[in-house]
């Protein structure tokens, strides 16, 4: 743990640092996230009971499972605005959230919005409006955010992500109130700007499409545990007529309970919200 | 041909037979295609004109029916001077000096009690919203002393602070202080607690929170607090002047209504009527500056 003092924050309630250190970290490998026996219980019911969870810079995981399983929490334990009961979790202190409203300052304009999770306010401006050019909503930077479409203010909030350069982005079903072409939209602008900063990505969607196409690895949370760990060995950019693509999805369906042939429709599990 | 026949012959003018079609309408149908624009621009500028020509004009239409009244002889000019007779009190008064005395007198003393009871509830206010132990520390009592009619409290503090200008001012303050108090603890506690997690997910120090995102946020709700305590400043001004005042607007009824000037009186209250508009458009004009985000028009 020496090694990432400095970047990592220790987010779990009861550190014990011999325990984090038995993580085996090989060299030159460091982990983004490293959580482990992750326990959270919320009125008597346990929604998380024993998650472990590791993540190296670049890793793209897409988090899975039926309403009310934990999917949320897991992510906002990672994120630092909740504590987990019992467990370790080992976080980089540089991590951005994009939640599924777009969460921007009614009063601040689209750049300070951006600009707000900057470290250094003199450069703040500039890179803002960076951020902006990225997620290709720059010349909206003088707009007030009530005047934006759903679809860009959620570039805004991807844009204030990333003006910090995080190690570790978690996004918690970003996309899920977009309406689907914008969605596709966002899913190849999410795909570019992570193949270009390389963060840890945490992604919870109830959308199987966009976890096989964004993620390298599925994970299928269910009953408190995660039940699934799946690598998706399909190259990028990926194609949802593939048949890897279809073959993987019907695993995933399945495994959420929900039996269909291959290619069916309804991927959608149903919405925590 | 006719008008008439372009309308109805839908070979020859196929571009106009959608909106000049008629479209046989049955009760569940209702024709929401543009018409008659002609009609409803004139619509929208009688609309325009009627706002300002009856806000205007109904209180001009009061001062007639106030002067017809001395004219029909209903009531004598030594109960209800006329509105002409008003207008010469006020040129009295120039004349001799004393409107020009007491108005910055008056103006000066809510103006000092809005900066201090205000600020004092500002500073209070965003204490208590904050911090819960600023709330648990002074808002039960702050709560239980604004349900007191400052009106009730006039005796007291003349007794606590004499009766010259600081009991006068105290009034002022403690009239201004609760109204931004309880807005602006309000606007602070309530801002979206999913921006401030926003806020939280950037490392960004409680401080900075609440520079950036809470204060924003809360101004709407702040400046409302602000503009009821220019209001109830200035009600408590004509309240505090009612006791021994030497000097100011208060002074200037006080001492016409022991003179038997019943016109001198009533440019008194006009005064204080005029204050009490100006404050209100002034604030208005400083909302419409300062949250400019709110505007239904967005800017840029």
């Amino acid at each position: 743990m020496s090694a990432s003092a400095e970047t990592l924050e220790n987010v779990s309630q009861a550190v014990d640092a011999s325990t984090a250190d038995r993580t085996p970290t090989p060299a030159g490998e460091r982990y983004a996230v490293r959580a482990s026996g992750v326990r959270r219980v919320f009125s008597g019911r346990a929604v998380l009971d024993g998650v472990d969870l590791a993540l190296k810079k670049g890793d793209f995981v897409a988090l899975l499972g039926p309403s009310g399983t934990g999917k949320t929490t897991l992510l906002r334990i990672i994120g630092g605005l909740d504590i987990a009961d019992e467990g370790h979790v080992v976080v980089p202190r540089l991590r951005s959230i994009v939640f599924q409203e777009p969460r921007l300052v009614p009063s601040q304009r689209v750049w300070r919005n951006v600009a707000l999770g900057a470290r250094r306010p003199r450069a703040a401006r500039r890179r803002a409006l960076d951020a902006l050019a990225e997620v290709g909503i720059d010349q909206h930077a003088m707009a007030w955010p009530r005047t934006l479409s759903g679809g860009e203010a959620q570039r805004v909030a991807l844009a204030r992500a990333l003006v910090t350069e995080p190690d570790l982005l978690l996004l918690d079903e970003p996309f899920a109130s977009l309406d689907a072409l914008t969605r596709i939209k966002m899913h190849d602008l999410l795909a570019a700007l992570c193949a270009k900063h390389q963060p840890a990505v945490v992604l919870v969607t109830h959308d199987v499409d966009e976890a096989i196409l964004l993620a390298d690895r599925v994970l299928v949370l269910s009953n408190g545990t995660i039940a699934l760990d799946q690598h998706v060995d399909i190259e990028k950019p990926r194609r949802r007529d593939d048949p890897r693509f279809l073959e993987l999805r019907a695993t995933l369906l399945e495994q959420l309970g929900i039996a269909r042939t291959v290619g069916g429709e309804g991927a959608d599990v149903p919405s925590d919200h | 041909m006719t008008t008439a026949e372009l309308v109805d012959d839908t070979t020859v003018a196929p571009k106009n037979t959608a909106a000049a079609k008629p479209v046989a309408l049955d009760k569940s149908l209702i024709d929401l295609s543009p018409k008659n624009r002609g009609r409803e621009k004139i619509l929208e500028r009688i609309k325009f004109w009627r706002g300002w020509t009856l806000r205007i004009g109904v209180p001009v239409l009061l001062v007639v029916f106030w002067q017809l009244v001395l004219n029909w002889g209903w009531t004598t000019e030594d109960q209800l001077p006329s509105p002409e007779t008003i207008v010469k009190a006020y040129k009295y008064l120039w004349d001799n000096g004393s409107l020009q005395a007491a108005l910055p007198v008056s103006l000066r003393r809510a103006g000092e009690g809005l900066l201090i009871g205000s600020t004092v509830g500002l500073v209070l206010g965003i204490f208590a919203g904050l911090w819960k132990i600023g709330e648990e520390i002074f808002d039960a009592t702050l709560q239980m002393l604004r349900t007191v009619p400052f009106i009730a409290l006039v005796p007291l503090f003349v007794t606590w602070f004499g009766i010259d200008e600081s009991s006068k001012l105290a009034l002022i303050i403690a009239a201004a202080l609760f109204p931004l108090y309880l807005n602006t603890f309000h606007a602070v506690r309530g801002v979206d607690v999913k921006l401030i997690e926003a806020g939280q997910t950037f490392g960004l120090s409680g401080f900075q929170i609440a520079r950036r995102i809470i204060f924003p946020t809360a101004l709407p709700g702040i400046l409302t607090g602000l503009r009821f305590a220019c209001s109830f400043s200035l009600l408590s001004l004509v309240l505090a002047e009612q006791v021994n005042s030497t000097a100011g607007i208060g002074y200037l009824i006080i001492n016409a209504q022991n003179n038997q000037r019943p016109d001198i009186v009533i440019a008194g209250i006009w005064i204080y009527a005029v204050l009490g508009i100006a404050i209100d458009f002034l604030m208005r004009g400083v909302e419409r500056l300062a949250l400019p985000w709110r505007a239904r028009v967005g800017i840029g």
